[in-house]
């Protein structure tokens, strides 16, 4: 039986202690990939402006959640993945295709310090808001943009979802079953991979206007970040004339290296065990749990090396005693032992996790109409300057009237114009 | 002990950085090449045998991550050894290291030990499951890592064990998350927020941050969705499909519909079917049909070509690229973006690396070479010094 699940709100740390209180972005990124960038630097302290269409969001989005008693049914305030990605962030609706909503753009950029978008490379241009435009209102401004394939080349008009681009990164050729085709390496694993990539790159440009004074342009063309991942297998490619092959889990001279099954129960119908045995040292470690005599006598099993050769009859030995038990259990019996193993773990199992809990790696939030919804935090912990996620995503449009009057000075009557004409907006039309 | 100021100098965004990394692992390598790569100056330590990456297949790992680092010989298990690192560490804003969590106090590397003497040091460590909790002795390896941090679960068949990406993800996604964090205490530190901070990184919370919205799904509906071969997992019937693999007559493609325009995959597969409303509301739970709908098409065509055809419609269609064709780059994408980095090979010959990460208007991306293991020992000190210490054994 697992435990309990649980989901600590995250600590309520005040803006202004945040590492990176005081620093504005203003949140064009619509997608996955941006939006994870925007997340991590909101954690952090950054004040994140995101600003959505007025009518972008689906009104009635299927997987919208329950609402919590009594608040309005706003469907489109429930889409759990939009909330998942908006956390830490305000929310400001203004209409980008008038030009007085570009007016108004420009005027937050005058007071921003960064904007990032993730359109397709003609998309800002269009708008007028391409780099020139906006570096000239504001020469300390730095631009991130995180198109697909990149702002030039052949395949900049290409048009590609993260996993399109998985694909062309030669990722989920190498990702998959021996036996097998390619596989996805994940659902959104670019997307995921390139917000960081962006995030981190972010600062090392507002260090750079430290030094030198001007804002910059950042590109972070998703591919790029993404063939980072596979350096290793394209200079090996090269370097041995082969083409690199997918070995599913297998370690290429290590063995048992697998995942083995484990024995299902009501909590986790799906059951598995990931064992892998670096050498000699994990292998004793192993066999002293697992206490196997003819294993441990097997002249298949004495070295490493004949582990390896032999792993399929290894593994098959070792998934028919694996199976037996459950997956949590024996993972912590061989870990005492000293043997690297984990059950495999899920969202559902993670949230049952004592180490998840004890460090909040997910955390709550809460969130004013869905309630308390949970958040992972990113994998770093700061001693000194703590910063988990702050906030459950905004409502729609729920700071719009408060930046425009407090950031810009907008007067009311100025703010109902621009609701009346539609250049902004506090509710979904 | 001679000054790292006006070593290696950069245009770099990050130039005038010094760190200084100890990795066993991707891990700290990889975060090491970013940092290396945006313009800050590396100097990996690596024990006497050299680091584990010169010991991958054709030293491929080490040629990939360690481009454009210094390179020190130091046996940290001897107090002569430990005093000229920590002597290095004065000189360096950070500390970058992944080495295994129970050999810090051995090393006299101990976050809150070593900020008693390096107080405005940024401490970065990357170890499997954080440094606390009850969890933090466990050992991982990649292949557990991926399993601990949740993502293992959604990838491969329903019917057979779900089976891990290729190569070293968790461990790569945990240097860039070190990154993020390194970054955000040093410019804490600029901003006199705090002093030296311990930046505490777990590879498995990296994986597990790969989760997303699979914790509202568990969270909410106590839900957790099956692995679905190539197909987007956690979704329900009414989400948009295609997003998979398919074979076609020379490979695979990546299939996707447009997301705002879905009816236009009934153009390119030339199948009214495909835009029926009841189709439309439905296509997640009609995978299997829209996938026999596609295979008339797919099997007919090369990849190039139904990926043209697919592109011209606004389908968000893309090749599976074997890696051989990464680097051959037919479309020719890679060069005109100048991507790809002829680096030297230890036999005189010269391959390609992938370049930038990032491109920055205007302070460029530095890479360089893997250096030779010691390549920059007058780091620590006069020629006489040095032959004292190797034979001391301490380099």
């Amino acid at each position: 039986m697992l435990p309990e699940r649980r989901l600590t709100p995250f600590p309520s740390i005040p803006d202004g202690e945040r590492p990176l209180a005081g620093l504005r972005v203003l949140d064009l990124t619509v997608a996955v990939a941006g939006p994870v960038a925007t997340l991590l630097l909101g954690a952090l302290g950054a004040e994140v402006l995101r600003i959505e269409t007025p009518w972008a969001r689906p009104r009635h989005p299927s997987s919208a959640l329950p609402a919590r008693e009594g608040a309005p049914d706003e469907p489109w305030n429930r889409e759990p993945r939009l909330n998942e990605l908006a956390n830490s962030k305000r929310s400001l609706a203004l209409n980008l295709a008038v030009p007085a909503g570009r007016e108004l753009f420009l005027e937050l950029v005058d007071v921003s310090d960064v904007v990032i978008e993730n359109y397709s490379p003609r998309v800002m241009g269009n708008f007028g808001l391409g780099w020139e435009a906006l570096h000239a209102r504001n020469p300390r401004l730095i631009y991130v943009r995180m198109p697909a394939f990149g702002s030039s080349g052949p395949w900049r008009d290409r048009i590609s979802y993260g996993p399109g681009i998985d694909a062309m990164s030669g990722l989920s050729w190498l990702t998959g079953y021996r036996d097998g085709p390619p596989l996805k390496p994940g659902n959104f694993y670019c997307d995921q991979n390139a917000g960081l990539h962006a995030a981190s790159a972010t600062l090392a440009a507002l260090r750079a206007r430290e030094r030198d004074g001007v804002g910059q342009t950042v590109e972070l063309a998703m591919l790029e970040g993404e063939l980072q991942l596979i350096g290793e297998a394209l200079l090996a490619a090269q370097l041995s004339g082969r083409e690199p092959t997918r070995i599913g889990n297998e370690h290429r001279c290590w063995a048992p290296h697998g995942v083995y099954p484990a024995r299902p129960s009501a909590d986790d119908p799906d059951a598995w065990i990931a064992i892998a045995c670096r050498g000699d040292a994990d292998w004793e470690a192993l066999l002293s749990v697992w206490g196997d005599a003819e294993a441990a006598g097997d002249w298949r099993f004495r070295t490493a090396l004949r582990r390896w050769k032999h792993r399929e009859a290894l593994d098959a030995r070792l998934g028919a005693w694996t199976a037996g038990f459950d997956a949590p259990a024996l993972a912590e019996r061989l870990q005492g032992a000293g043997a690297p193993a984990s059950a495999v773990m899920g969202a559902r199992t993670l949230l049952r996790d004592p180490q998840i809990a004890a460090r909040q790696a997910v955390g709550g939030l809460e969130h004013p109409q869905v309630g308390l919804s949970p958040a992972p935090q990113a994998a770093y912990r700061l001693s000194a300057t703590p910063a988990p996620p702050r906030s459950a995503a905004p409502l729609f449009a729920r700071d719009t009237r408060q930046v425009l009057a407090g950031l810009l000075g907008y007067s009311p009557e100025r703010i109902e114009e621009l609701l009346a004409a539609g250049v902004i907006a506090e509710t979904l039309t | 002990m001679k000054s790292l100021q006006g070593g290696r100098g950069s245009d770099g965004a990050l130039d005038g950085l010094r760190i200084v990394e100890l990795s066993e692992t991707p891990a700290a390598a990889y975060a090491g090449r970013l940092l290396g790569g945006m313009g800050a100056e590396v100097v990996l330590v690596e024990p006497p045998g050299g680091s584990s990456l010169r010991r991958s297949p054709h030293a491929a790992a080490h040629l990939h991550l360690n481009r454009r680092k210094r390179s020190l010989r130091l046996e940290l298990g001897t107090a002569a050894g430990r005093r000229l690192f920590r002597a290095l560490l004065a000189e360096a804003d950070a500390l970058i290291s992944d080495i295994d969590r129970a050999d810090y106090a051995k090393r006299g590397l101990e976050p809150d030990a070593l900020h008693g003497t390096h107080p405005d040091l940024q401490i970065c460590t990357i170890t499997p499951y954080g440094w606390r909790g009850p969890k933090a002795d466990w050992r991982a390896t990649e292949l557990t890592a991926y399993a601990a941090g949740g993502y293992l679960r959604i990838t491969g068949d329903p019917e057979r064990e779900p089976v891990k990406a290729w190569g070293e993800q968790a461990h790569l996604q945990a240097g860039l998350h070190a990154v993020l964090g390194l970054l955000t205490a040093l410019h804490a530190r600029d901003a006199e927020r705090a002093r030296g901070q311990h930046v505490d990184v777990a590879i498995c919370e990296a994986v597990a941050f790969l989760l997303g919205g699979g914790y509202q799904n568990a969270w909410f509906h106590d839900h957790e969705p099956k692995r679905n071969g190539p197909r987007l997992v956690g979704f329900g019937p009414g989400q948009l499909y295609p997003s998979t693999i398919r074979p076609c007559a020379d490979g695979w493609v990546h299939a996707h519909c447009n997301n705002r325009y879905p009816e236009q995959m009934a153009v390119l597969f030339d199948e009214p079917r495909l835009a029926e409303p009841e189709m439309l509301a439905s296509l997640m739970g009609r995978a299997d049909e829209v996938d026999a709908l596609m295979a008339p098409l797919l099997e007919r065509l090369p990849r190039r070509e139904v990926v043209r055809r697919a592109q011209e419609l606004r389908l968000p269609f893309t090749e599976v690229l074997r890696p051989s064709e990464v680097l051959a780059d037919a479309d020719g994408h890679h060069a005109a973006r100048d991507f790809f980095r002829a680096v030297a090979l230890p036999d005189g010959g010269t391959a390609l690396a992938p370049g930038p990460a990032v491109r920055f208007g205007a302070t460029p991306w530095v890479d360089g070479e893997a250096p030779r293991l010691d390549a920059d020992a007058a780091l620590l000190g006069a020629p006489r010094e040095r032959v004292r210490w190797r034979r001391a054994g301490v380099t």
